[in-house]
């Protein structure tokens, strides 16, 4: 479980993060979205203790990673959306290196290396140099050294960005799993659609402000409208009058669509069959209209 | 392995840092070669063999008597000695117990005496001594007359011929006395206080038949300071011809040492200007480019903390500094002992090693510092690359035409112990405030070390 507690942060003069708070629990993915330079990166990179707050707390699995780093970080695992590692040295040379500082023996990190580069799908690239990786290589390879300690908690930093359909599904299928396994996934994205799919509750920040912490079924109720969208074969001016004793018309070109759909369905059908009638279907908003409601204040 | 050992141990084993020992032993080795290549030192400079004795004329017949004695004038025995005419063996002999030969063969205008002992060879022109000699006895009617030869190292303190006397005082405390005449001698040894007969040492082994010398061999305690040794003739008989009293200067190094210890350091300052660069390398290495490409952001992500990450990799690399210092000292004694024989004595060994030390962990220092306060490794080594310039090229030359500014050179610069170290290797008398100089030394360490830390502490990675 990552506990934030009213964290903030200045770099130089700038506050980047202000009172941040927020969990996620255990076998639960928390979605954290924001735009560009609203404090995503800086807050994850706080959580995985290579960046100190000015105030307030983190606590992985209780334990602060202020006061306690060393043993708060054997309980989380860093994906970063940047490759931070020496490019020049060889996959499992590095994850070897990596592992010593688990106080993972060579032997033994060899065979978890291994082991890991298997279930994250580098089987075979182990002796690659790592410049020599592709984007998704790199993160797949990030993912591996993650889970080097086993932890129960998971920073995914902007991980699907780039990453081509079969990346992005990997990730998200891996995700899936660690919810499933217990764990806790902090899962911050520009990909909303993909945020939407998996996450159980979603963070909005903004200017280093959390605005919003949303349960999905919660966004669910607001993303689902009550506006028809009918697309016809033909059309003239006498659909709109049609269609105004059901709502507030609109049409654009052959697709007519009702907000605040008041009325029966069946009748409208029948109403507008003369204009061949193709495909009627119910309007969705998306996380990214929430995201932008909430920013702009009209939630 | 706890995470703070692990890297420590992951930082020293690097490639660089061995590489680094590796091309500091080469540098020693080289600087070794280099400065006998610059001393014109030949084998025969150094060889473990030595050769003193006369020649005398009598009739047609030279006799060669001599004595054949090691670098530290220790006899040696069994070696092999002839006398060689246009190339031919016409004599040979072994050495004695006590080292002494005497061969005796016509006379020819091609006679070299040869000595030869393991390997080594030792060589005399005895025709042309005879030569010589024999000029001087067609004017003269003398009825023995004796020439002096002698083919040794410079592995001695004192090497003179005094009144058909050799003395000889081979690595500061053997002495190595030969003569052509029935004598006793005192030696007195003067202390640099001028106070004159603090010891003295009567040797009466000389008192023997012409034909029949023995050589002396002595291990005499020669107390620090002395720089004279006073040679006196005592009277055994009254018939005696007096050679009266010399003094001759006494250094209480070999010859050789002298020689070595005027271009080594030489060398080693020169070294010492292009050294640091390493460290500097290995302090971009460890700790400026991880922290530049944000690798250390990554490894910060372990159970490691941000002050421990520093404290390993700081110790580390001075570990390496103070390995690397010892090694560009010990490799050129090292191998000045494999080659000559020569001894380096392990204090002026030690104070070499201060000096790179220091010179090593203040670059180190101010490398860490740079790399600390900005995260550009590149402009990090840029800036350590010119501090050394500005510090060992630049502020020195200034110095040169400025003499005021060259006394406070002394204690600004960085190492600049170093001053003082090379005034007590070279023994001269400078006029230099020890206490003040240390102070300087550390603080060129520890003042970037701690601004580094602190720097390194505050600011994000």
């Amino acid at each position: 479980m990552i506990v934030i507690e009213r964290i903030s942060k200045r770099f130089g003069s700038r506050k980047v993060l202000d009172n941040v708070s927020f969990d996620v629990k255990d076998g639960e993915i928390a979605g954290f979205v924001g735009l560009n330079g609203a404090g995503k990166t800086t807050t994850i990179r706080i959580l995985a203790g290579v960046l100190t707050p000015n105030s307030g707390d983190v606590l992985i699995d209780d334990i602060s990673i202020v006061k306690e780093k060393e043993k708060a970080s054997m309980h989380v695992g860093w994906v970063p959306e940047l490759p931070l590692f020496d490019p020049n040295a060889k996959a499992l040379d590095y994850f070897v290196f990596i592992a010593g500082y688990y106080g993972i023996s060579k032997s033994d990190a060899l065979s978890l290396g291994k082991r890991l580069f298997e279930e994250v799908g580098l089987a075979g690239r182990e002796k690659d140099k790592l410049r020599n990786y592709s984007q998704g290589m790199k993160r797949r390879f990030l993912l591996a050294v993650s889970l080097i300690s086993d932890p129960k908690n998971f920073l995914f930093d902007e991980v699907l960005n780039g990453l081509d359909p079969e990346g992005i599904q990997f990730f998200r299928d891996m995700a899936l799993k660690f919810k499933k396994e217990g764990k806790s996934v902090l899962f911050s994205s520009h990909i909303l659609s993909e945020v939407e799919s998996i996450a159980d509750k979603v963070i909005f920040i903004h200017q280093g402000k959390i605005l919003r912490i949303m349960e999905m079924n919660e966004i669910r109720k607001i993303v689902k409208s009550n506006d028809l969208k009918i697309i016809l074969g033909k059309v003239d001016d006498n659909v709109l009058s049609i269609a105004k004793s059901f709502g507030k018309p609109e049409l654009n070109g052959n697709t007519l669509i009702i907000h605040d759909f008041n009325g029966e369905l069946s009748e409208l059908s029948s109403k507008l069959s003369p204009y061949e009638v193709l495909e009627v279907s119910r309007l969705k908003n998306s996380l990214e209209d929430v995201f932008f409601k909430i920013i702009n204040g009209e939630l | 392995m706890r995470p703070f050992i692990y890297d420590f141990k992951k930082t020293f084993l690097r490639l660089t840092s061995i590489s680094l020992l590796f091309l500091f032993i080469l540098s020693g080795v080289g600087i070794a070669f280099e400065t006998f290549h610059l001393m014109h030192i030949t084998p025969a400079r150094y060889e473990n063999l030595n050769v003193e004795g006369y020649a005398c004329l009598s009739g047609n017949k030279v006799s060669v008597y001599g004595i054949a004695f090691n670098n530290n004038g220790k006899p040696i025995s069994s070696a092999l000695v002839c006398v060689l005419s246009s190339g031919n063996v016409v004599a040979s002999t072994r050495t004695s117990a006590n080292g002494f030969f005497n061969l005796t063969v016509n006379y020819s205008p091609y006679l070299f005496l040869l000595v030869k002992y393991n390997s080594l060879e030792r060589n005399v022109n005895i025709s042309s001594i005879v030569g010589e000699l024999q000029n001087n006895v067609n004017s003269q009617v003398v009825s023995v007359t004796i020439y002096p030869f002698s083919n040794t190292s410079c592995f001695y303190n004192v090497n003179v011929w005094w009144g058909r006397i050799q003395v000889s005082i081979m690595c500061q405390d053997n002495l190595v006395i030969f003569s052509s005449k029935n004598v006793n001698i005192s030696m007195k040894l003067v202390h640099s206080s001028g106070i004159v007969g603090h010891k003295t040492v009567v040797l009466k082994q000389i008192n023997l038949y012409l034909k029949k010398f023995t050589p002396v061999y002595a291990t005499i305690e020669i107390p620090q300071g002395v720089n004279c040794i006073v040679l006196e003739q005592i009277n055994s008989s009254p018939n005696n011809q007096q050679i009266g009293l010399n003094n001759f200067n006494y250094i209480k190094n070999t010859a050789i040492y002298c020689d070595t210890m005027n271009y080594f350091p030489t060398l080693f300052k020169l070294f010492m200007l292009f050294l640091p660069y390493t460290i500097i390398y290995l302090a971009y290495i460890s700790f400026s480019r991880p922290r530049s490409i944000g690798e250390m952001e990554f490894i910060l992500a372990r159970p490691i903390t941000k002050r421990k990450i520093f404290i390993s990799r700081f110790f580390s690399n001075a570990l390496i500094a103070v390995l690397s210092s010892v090694l560009i000292v010990l490799a050129p004694a090292i191998t000045f002992n494999a080659i000559a024989g020569l001894h380096i004595p392990l204090q002026v060994i030690f104070l070499l090693v201060l000096i790179s030390m220091s010179l090593l962990l203040t670059y180190l220092s101010i490398t860490y510092m740079y790399s600390s306060i900005i995260k550009s490794s590149g402009t990090v080594q840029g800036l350590g690359i010119f501090t050394l310039l500005f510090l060992e090229v630049i502020l020195p030359l200034i110095g040169i035409s400025n003499s005021t500014y060259e006394t406070l050179m002394q204690y600004i610069t960085p190492a600049s112990i170093s001053c003082y170290i090379y005034s007590l290797i070279n023994g001269c008398n400078v006029r230099i405030n020890v206490g003040l100089e240390i102070t300087s030394t550390l603080l060129w360490i520890i003042i970037p070390a701690i601004i580094s830390y602190l720097e390194f502490k505050i600011r994000d990675v």
